[in-house]
């Protein structure tokens, strides 16, 4: 064995893991560098034995046990229940979910009766006027309706509105809509005049449909508008709660925190995503039999950090 | 009377026996506590890392296979959620102990894990103790962690590789540098004493 080999292997002799313990003892015989390095580390090793071990706090460990004590009861309660777990419930409603949504979509014969609505007074106007050529270009809001539908149709409510929009407008009329941009363009081939006349229509059904999908718009920012006034509305409430609590805490103890409020409190830091808070108020409110079982629930619901 | 292994009562635990989990408790709570507190010198920090690292493992205790053993898993989920704490602090502009703050030399950790002799650690015969945790808390956090797996656990250097996710050979290497300083730090510091 090679002095290297050996300088390898000293921590291993040492620790009493060495492969060839013989050898290496007779490397150190015979290299004092070797001999030293051993030496050396045996002291080390002999000091590190004088670290002061700490203990961790007891009411640390209790919260511990009480917390694997809270699982043992939910791993109970689970089995004996097991086809009401949140697991099943998120699935059957994710189910329940695709299925309205894949029947809701109307379908292609389903939605023509809709078209065939729009498309009588298209064919009047056809018949009765022939607007002016200024007219015919006036209604940009069939561009503006077509440059918007592309954003727009992102936006996913109350899409019967817009499909009734899109569908009273041939697909066709937008290369005509853009091609009317241009009066010399349009002279110069005469079929676009007969192009454009459903386009005095259409301008009109567009701008409906816009004006739909402006509504749809309105009513989609409606609800995200009442969602934040909620969460901001939840966690003033919070605020007040823990702020009730902790100045009740300055004078008793904090076991004596209601109940409720402490599953409040945890469910508003679940509610901002801070899991470790809101597993330390919903461990405390469990311990209370009143709103243990929804503090476990909650509990159980909280992912992992 | 056999003593049940680690992976014996976290199994008898998830089969609802509270009191295999206590046992669990039991045997880790002096190391681990130990090695967290070593690792992120705060002891405050250090009780709500542990009391977290325990909260991982009663919450996951379903998905533990057995392919590694309990200790291993264990010390991988501290390692992890220390890891955690320490880019947080990095995060959110806190000095770093390991590297010295501007204008400085010396690292936080090692002025402040070495304070001096008081009277009553010098009354008490604890200079020494607190000389070597200084010592320890001065490691480079690759060569400490090996260094506490190792000697506050007792953990076979392959276990260590498994906990660290580096090569055993790497391990005993680290291992090797770590005494190496810690013996150097604590022979400059005894010659003072001495004279």
């Amino acid at each position: 064995m090679t002095c290297d080999e050996c300088k390898e292997q000293v921590l291993e002799l040492i620790e009493r893991e060495a492969h060839d313990a013989e050898s290496v003892r007779e490397v150190l015989d015979r290299c004092p560098d070797c001999r030293a390095l051993f030496d050396e580390m045996k002291a080390a090793l002999a000091l590190a034995e004088e670290l002061p071990r700490l203990e961790p706090p007891a009411e640390v460990d209790a919260a511990i046990l009480r917390a694997a004590r809270a699982r043992e009861m939910g791993v109970t309660r689970v089995r004996r229940r097991w086809f009401q777990s949140p697991e099943w419930a998120v699935a059957a409603v994710a189910l329940l979910a695709v299925g309205v949504g894949v029947w809701a979509i109307p379908r292609g014969e389903e939605a023509k009766p809709v078209a065939e609505l729009a498309a009588p007074e298209q064919d009047d106007r056809m018949e009765q006027v022939e607007p002016p050529l200024d007219e015919a270009e006036a209604p940009s809001s069939a561009e503006v309706a077509w440059a918007g539908r592309g954003g727009a149709e992102e936006a996913a409510a109350p899409k019967p509105a817009r499909q009734v929009a899109a569908k009273s407008a041939p697909r066709e009329s937008r290369p005509e809509a853009l091609r009317r941009r241009s009066k010399g363009a349009r002279d110069a081939e005469p079929s676009a005049r007969v192009a454009a006349v459903p386009a005095v229509a259409e301008p009109e059904a567009l701008a409906g449909s816009t004006a739909d999908v402006a509504v749809a718009d309105q009513a989609e920012s409606f609800p995200e508008a009442e969602k934040k006034k909620e969460q901001s509305e939840l966690s003033r409430e919070c605020a007040r709660r823990l702020a009730r609590v902790e100045r009740r805490r300055l004078d008793d103890d904090p076991s004596g925190v209601p109940p409720e409020d402490a599953l409040a409190i945890g469910e508003c830091y679940r509610t901002a995503g801070k899991l470790r808070k809101a597993r330390l108020w919903l461990e405390r409110a469990s311990l209370d039999e009143e709103t243990k079982e929804r503090a476990m629930r909650a509990l159980r619901e909280l992912p992992a950090d | 009377m056999t003593v049940p292994s680690d992976e014996l009562l976290l199994s008898a635990y998830r089969e609802g026996d509270a009191k295999a989990f206590e046992a669990l408790l039991e045997r880790y709570r002096g190391p681990l506590f130990n090695v967290v507190v070593r690792w992120v010198r705060d002891r405050g920090r250090a009780e709500e890392i542990y009391q977290d690292v325990w909260l991982k493992v009663i919450e996951r205790c379903d998905d533990f296979r057995g392919d590694a053993k309990f200790s291993t898993w264990l010390y991988r989920i501290a390692r992890n959620l220390c890891i955690d704490h320490q880019r947080k602090m990095k995060f959110r502009g806190h000095a770093s102990f390991d590297e010295p703050p501007r204008g400085q030399s010396g690292t936080i950790g090692e002025r402040v894990a070495n304070p001096g002799p008081t009277t009553e650690a010098l009354a008490a015969g604890r200079l020494m103790q607190d000389r070597i945790a200084a010592a320890v808390q001065a490691l480079p956090d690759e060569q400490r962690e090996v260094f506490l797996l190792r000697h506050l656990q007792g953990l076979a250097f392959q276990e260590i590789s498994d906990v660290v996710g580096v090569p055993a050979n790497t391990v005993k290497s680290r291992m090797r540098y770590a005494l190496e300083r810690l013996q150097r730090a604590l022979g400059e510091w005894k010659e003072p004493d001495d004279v």
